[in-house]
């Protein structure tokens, strides 16, 4: 069923501007799958999800023209509370797309609105608990449930309003890689077992990909770029030459792929992608691990390790520990005399870290991430045993002096911003510089063009892209003059286009000396850029060394941490090419493939 | 969970929200009328072994929740001493270089203890009463629009993450440099310093549910059907009953034995 | 011109009402020193910072009842995270919104300066209404009455209306005024 939503001449301006956000955009999806919607950002995929549920333009006002067909019948004039029964939407962010205090309360709002009988709401509230996995959460508030069980909230209301169609803006942007597993298994359980359609905006493509049935890709200027089943769709992005430069994410390995077939073709490489472009079929797209191999064993491979952990070398530095740690631990006060002793968060923690080093901590929710930095950070006090920075023993260290030391940018960048423009934000962080006006002015604007903000010189933080508060944030830390920078979730609701570029910034910052630490648990992020990992579990340090010795060896299932994407990959072409190497990084996989074909000397041995 | 340990609900607990407001209401305009301090005083004791007793709550826990108040109370009896003091206007009783009259004195005090019983009032209401059932109350017996009840219901459901932001904002702050407790001048101007980005912050949530309450179909009839609901009961009744009656008996009595004046005892001249 | 509530609107004064009453809160204690000393005179003079919970969703909004509702949500606010004052806050800002919204409905809900300078000093008349019965002023004599309503004035014309000004500026530059009245000036 092609034509189960399709969108016809749809073009708009939002009330106050002037550009539109499309021109004639005509796309359809397809019923009782998941369609993915991709694009550019900045391109209107969220609004396009805003447009079907109509509250573009009743709620977001603005000029529309054109129609909207759901199953034949047009839905481009109707309201959104008289699509609701329909039509569900997950928005992006799990915190605020709810209004009342308990989930019973919040799973009855919506039937409350369609004015179902109250005697019958007990049964389906119980029916999409159930559905998504949320049973027994009934009598809890809203607030207590994590970023997961908030998104799987979220649906669970659009499934008690019996809605046929599910669509959702980036509803795992926010969360972490164990909640996002649950999410995707759940929309698939939703598409096969409840004959529901999902129309998904999405970045994190790498679990998604077998089971997205169709696809649209939108252009920068507000029209289609590329519409078809996705099989067709993921081939065109990979394998065709006019797609080689196209902004829009593919999974981690076609990513490989497109880089490596489009950099420097050979005849065999081009016959091999007019062969993939040849076949066309509906339903999901499957690598072709076969056929590639074939490819790649056409060429002579390289000699080399079968296991390729890292290619950086490790900056063993003799440099003293900047940061030490000894038997630290730290225990919650109990709430009152009948809960006990409290909780133990951490549990005789040692770590040291060096000037100038990278160091990743990871760990799953609750393991201790989060105390350590309030500890570090001067929030919680009385901690026992010794933390030294530089020598000096923490609590020692006047709170202004360590904080001209330490920088800690937040998981949400607007919360240190202080005044309402750009550059007066990065002026603010020069309060104290004994420099003359004209040369914070120079270092300002120098800092505006390294960052990349020059287009946002006046405006105010708030209006920023994600990618450039965060970019906004480490550049105050910087001329504040912090020779340390802690990050708290750096990846959090962002895209990984503007992740790979400020971890190319704090880079070029790393080789100035500053030191780093970036807490996460996004492994790409540790595998590719950080000197060290420690990870915690349970209040204790599991590992404390170079994240590829980790990788190389078994994952203990406890701490709850994959390997990256690549290293999956290498995994399936070693079924069909078993002398392939695992990867730990994409490069590496990268400068493999290139000289394989020949194209360079592989860099290490 | 120590919270949910009570085997049953407490007798306030369980009165209609908009009911207990009236009664709290009630006592602010009762309490408000009389200038001896003997009624207030009565009504503040009332309340609080009304509340110890079928409130739920221990005399220890509330005595701790009262301080405050009790401080604000004395602190405004001090205050209006004073500048009914530099009047010089009577020569009855003498503190320090100060002259009052003695029905001055007697209004002044009955001021802090009315103070005393409007707070305590609104404590018990505060201490019994579930916001959530509160908002349902106002929505369903005092014909509030739904979208404002539930808006104010969402408001109510972010204060623990405002109150994380707050905190999260001023470290974020203080990091930056920016010294919050140093010198008195910080500490006038610290509130307003959180003001701008938090107030941003919360427009731009409020947009983002308002747009989830319009997806959820809200609008979608005129009438529309409760999941839970408050309802007035007897027993609701019965309790407005005899809080009317308490205070009826109240102002009588006090009457009786002259301790009840209506109004300020120096409107009537007796200055 | 269309004067109904919009969800939107609603929901955004809601949680804006909310915030000012967390500010409210933590003012309290972060001036309790100074307001324990210079009791009721403190209340003067900060009169016009307590306004804006009436004023301010007025002005961003320019429609009927949002003064009220705004001010209503922020005491209730500061009742639930402990304020020392009680029921009272409700009564004060119920009256203050009560002010605000008479002089914007003659400046028919087109703001100029005037009418923010007005509506301060109608509500500031309109809580004084509370204080005489509640507070017992009316045991004050004429001339301490007269200096403390000066003092209340002054503060709601000027603090009162800078705040508010500057406020829904900052808010428009940070993008969150789009789709809100314009301003007609």
């Amino acid at each position: 069923m092609t034509q189960y939503l399709s969108l016809q001449d749809i073009s708009f301006v939002y009330n106050e501007e002037t550009n539109p956000v499309w021109q004639e955009l005509s796309c359809s999806f397809a019923g009782h799958t998941i369609n993915l919607l991709l694009g550019p950002s900045g391109c209107g995929k969220s609004s396009l999800l805003h447009l079907i549920a109509g509250l573009i333009p009743h709620s977001l006002e603005g000029k529309l023209t054109g129609d909207i067909q759901l199953n034949g019948e047009s839905i481009i004039r109707t309201e959104p509370c008289a699509l609701a029964n329909r039509i569900g939407l997950v928005f992006q962010d799990p915190d605020t797309q709810f209004c009342t205090f308990y989930v019973e309360d919040e799973l009855a709002f919506g039937m409350e609105n369609l004015c179902v009988e109250p005697e019958a709401m007990d049964a389906r509230i119980d029916h999409a608990l159930a559905l998504v996995g949320l049973q027994g959460l009934r009598k809890r508030t809203v607030s207590s449930l994590s970023g997961g069980q908030k998104q799987k909230l979220a649906i669970a209301c659009a499934l008690t309003m019996d809605a046929e169609l599910l669509l959702m803006d980036e509803p795992t942007a926010m969360l972490d890689a164990t909640s996002r597993k649950e999410i995707i298994e759940l929309l698939i359980r939703l598409v096969h077992e409840e004959r529901k359609t999902i129309l998904l905006v999405e970045h994190n493509l790498d679990e998604l990909l077998p089971h997205v049935g169709h696809v649209v890709v939108l252009d920068r200027t507000g029209g289609v770029a590329l519409q078809g089943s996705a099989h067709d769709v993921f081939s065109r992005l990979a394998f065709d030459p006019e797609f080689a430069r196209s902004p829009v994410y593919l999974p981690e390995p076609l990513l490989i792929l497109r880089d490596w077939l489009h950099r420097a073709p050979d005849d065999r490489m081009r016959a091999f992608c007019q062969n993939q472009l040849s076949v066309k079929q509906d339903g999901a797209y499957t690598l072709p691990y076969g056929a590639l191999a074939a490819l790649i064993a056409s060429y002579e491979a390289p000699v080399t390790d079968s296991v390729q952990l890292s290619s950086f070398t490790q900056s063993e530095t003799s440099a003293p520990a900047y940061l030490e740690a000894r038997n630290l631990s730290f225990c919650y006060p109990a709430k009152n005399k009948y809960s006990g002793s409290g909780i133990e968060v951490l549990k005789s923690v040692d770590f040291s870290i060096r000037a100038g080093e990278w160091i990743a901590i990871a760990g799953a929710n609750g393991a201790g991430k989060t105390t350590l930095l309030n500890i570090l950070f001067r929030v919680l006090n009385g901690y026992v045993g010794c933390i030294r920075i530089s020598g000096a023993e923490l609590s020692a260290i006047p709170v202004q002096t360590l904080y001209s030391q330490m920088g800690l940018l937040f998981q949400n960048p607007e919360w240190q911003f202080v005044t309402n423009c750009v550059t007066d934000e990065l002026l603010f962080s020069l309060k104290r510089s004994t420099m003359s006006e004209s040369e914070k002015r120079e270092a300002v604007d120098r800092l505006i063009e390294q960052f990349h903000l020059e287009n946002s010189r006046n405006r105010s933080p708030f209006l920023l892209s994600q990618g450039e508060k965060r970019r906004l944030s480490v550049a105050c830390m910087l001329l504040t003059g912090q020779r340390t920078l802690v990050l708290d979730e750096p990846t959090y609701g962002q895209d990984s286009e503007n992740t790979r570029e400020l971890m190319s910034l704090l880079q070029s910052l790393r080789s100035e000396g500053v030191t780093i630490v970036i807490v996460t648990h996004d492994m790409r992020l540790v595998s590719q850029y950080a000197d060290r990992l420690l990870l915690l579990s349970e209040g204790v340090i599991v590992f404390d060394g170079a994240p590829a010795t980790m990788f190389g060896s078994v994952l203990n299932p406890e701490w709850r941490v994959e390997h990256p994407p690549v290293w999956r990959f290498s995994q399936e072409m070693r079924a069909y090419l078993p002398a392939f190497p695992m990867f730990l990084m994409t490069e590496n996989c990268i400068s493999y493939l290139n000289s394989c074909s020949g194209r360079e000397a592989l860099s290490n041995g | 969970m120590d919270k949910n340990a009570y085997v049953r609900t407490p007798y306030l607990s369980t009165l209609n929200p908009v009911v207990k407001l009236l009664c709290v209401v009630l006592v602010t305009v009762v309490v408000s009328v009389t200038s001896v301090p003997a009624l207030p005083l009565c009504m503040v004791a009332a309340t609080f072994f009304l509340t110890v007793f079928c409130g739920g709550i221990s005399a220890a826990s509330l005595l701790k929740r009262m301080l405050p108040f009790l401080g604000v109370s004395l602190s405004f009896v001090v205050f209006m001493l004073l500048l009914k003091g530099l009047e010089q206007a009577g020569s009855d009783v003498q503190i320090l270089m100060f002259g009052y009259t003695r029905t001055a004195l007697q209004t002044i005090l009955a001021l802090g203890v009315r103070i005393l019983a409007i707070s305590l009032a609104t404590l018990s209401f505060v201490i019994t009463t579930n916001p959530n059932d509160l908002v349902l109350s106002l929505i369903l017996q005092l014909r509030v629009p739904v979208v404002h009840g539930y808006a104010a219901l969402a408001a109510y459901r972010f204060l623990p993450t405002l109150k994380d932001e707050a905190k999260g904002i001023r470290l974020a702050q203080e990091i930056r440099g920016i010294e919050w407790n140093k010198g008195l001048i910080n500490r006038m101007l610290s509130p307003f310093r959180l003001m701008m980005p938090m107030l941003t912050l919360a427009a731009r949530k409020g947009e983002r549910v308002a747009l989830a309450m319009d997806s959820r179909g809200l609008g979608a009839s005129r009438t529309r059907t409760f999941y839970r609901r408050t309802t007035i009961t007897r027993r609701d009744i019965t309790f407005l009953i005899l809080v009317v009656a308490f205070c009826i008996l109240l102002i009588l009595v006090l009457a009786r034995f002259g301790l009840f004046v209506y109004g300020s005892a120096l409107e009537a001249g007796a200055v | 011109m269309e004067n109904k509530w919009k969800t939107r609107e609603v929901v955004i004064i809601a949680i804006v009402a909310a915030v000012i009453g967390v500010i409210y809160t933590i003012m309290d204690y972060a001036y309790m020193p100074l307001s324990a000393l210079l009791g009721p005179v403190f209340m003067e003079l900060t009169f016009g910072i307590y306004l804006l919970s009436a004023a301010l969703p007025a002005f961003i909004v320019r429609k009927p009842g949002f003064a009220l509702f705004g001010a209503l949500v922020t005491a209730a606010v500061n009742i639930l995270l402990g304020s020392t004052y009680g029921i009272q806050v409700v009564l004060a800002g119920a009256l203050q919104a009560a002010g605000i919204e008479l002089v914007y409905a003659i400046f028919k809900y087109k703001p100029n300066l005037l009418c923010l300078v007005f509506s301060g000093i109608v509500a500031g008349i309109f809580v004084f209404a509370r204080d005489y019965f509640v507070f017992g002023y009316s045991t004050l004599s004429l001339g301490v009455v007269l200096g403390m309503l000066a003092v209340r004035f002054v503060s709601a014309a000027v603090i009162g209306v800078l705040l508010v000004k500057v406020i829904r500026a900052g808010l428009k530059k940070a993008g969150v005024m789009k789709n809100f009245k314009p301003i007609e000036e």
